[in-house]
């Protein structure tokens, strides 16, 4: 996907909002942004924590891009890079250390 | 040597069947997670109040294995008692091994030190499981109860354990038990 792209909504006073913003601002401001922006925050904090794992097991599963789960899951996706890396060495380990005597 | 384990993966591991077991897993938490454990045996959420009182029960208990070390300087606020845990970890070489429940803080106590290994509570099972304690299919459940009680920040847990080990749990398992 690329920034040709559009999703097009309906809006009201929400148009004229960003044109006297835009014309406040020295310079401007890239409503495009901003909206890009707000729809990713609005996108993730709309998911249950069911739509969360749905969204993982697709990712995980290679039905969705990682570009698309990384837009909903934001740093947990990285984190979550990090925990299993984390696992990938617990062979190695002696973990009898962690046993009281 | 003792696992650094922070309130909340206390709490996951003692709400799980394999409590019993855990109890033999040498740990060390903060007073300021004590403190945060106390808060929630206080409380009305049954979950965290039935978790914190089995914990500080093995708190208190001499023969237990849950040791509890002092923080300075004590850390204040809602995150007291993952900030304790990343501040023990930079302050002293003492810990190689730290398990806790949320991913964020995880990435927090990376950060702080490069020597030690940070894992979700299931690494606590894991060891249990790795000395042929448990059984892989008490391993499982268990994880599915973490999943069961825990959520999406129980699916991180669980989910990076399972692919980074590798094991594969989806005889034992339903995948509809991912979701509540």
């Amino acid at each position: 996907m690329s920034y040709e792209d559009e999703i097009k909504f309906r809006v009201g006073a929400e148009k004229e909002a960003a044109k006297i913003l835009d014309e406040l601002r020295v310079g401007g401001v890239n409503i495009s942004q901003l909206a890009r922006e707000g729809f990713e925050e609005k996108l993730r904090e709309a998911l249950s924590d069911d739509d969360r794992i749905r969204i993982y097991e697709m990712y995980d599963h290679g039905e969705i891009d990682e570009e698309v789960a990384h837009v909903f899951l934001g740093d947990d996706l990285d984190r979550m890079k990090e925990d299993i890396a984390e696992f990938e060495d617990v062979e190695e380990e002696d973990t009898s250390k962690h046993l009281a005597g | 040597m003792s696992v650094l384990v922070d309130t909340d993966a206390l709490i996951a591991v003692a709400n799980t069947s394999l409590w019993d077991d855990v109890r033999r897993v040498e740990m060390v938490t903060t007073n300021v997670c004590k403190k945060e454990l106390e808060r929630h045996a206080e409380g009305r959420d049954d979950y965290l109040h039935e978790g914190a009182e089995a914990v500080l029960d093995e708190i208190g208990n001499e023969d237990g294995n849950i040791e509890v070390v002092t923080s300075v300087p004590r850390p204040h606020g809602k995150d007291a008692g993952e900030t304790s845990i990343a501040q023990e970890v930079a302050q002293s070489d003492d810990y190689g091994t730290v398990a806790m429940m949320d991913a964020e803080g995880r990435e927090i106590v990376r950060r702080r030190s490069d020597d030690v290994s940070v894992y979700s509570p299931v690494y606590i099972l894991y060891i249990l499981l790795d000395n042929d304690i448990v059984s892989r299919e008490e391993f499982c459940e268990c994880c599915a109860e973490m999943l069961r009680n825990e959520g999406w920040t129980g699916y991180m847990a669980v989910k990076s354990a399972w692919k980074g080990i590798p094991i594969d749990c989806s005889d034992v398992i339903d995948e509809d038990l991912y979701f509540s």
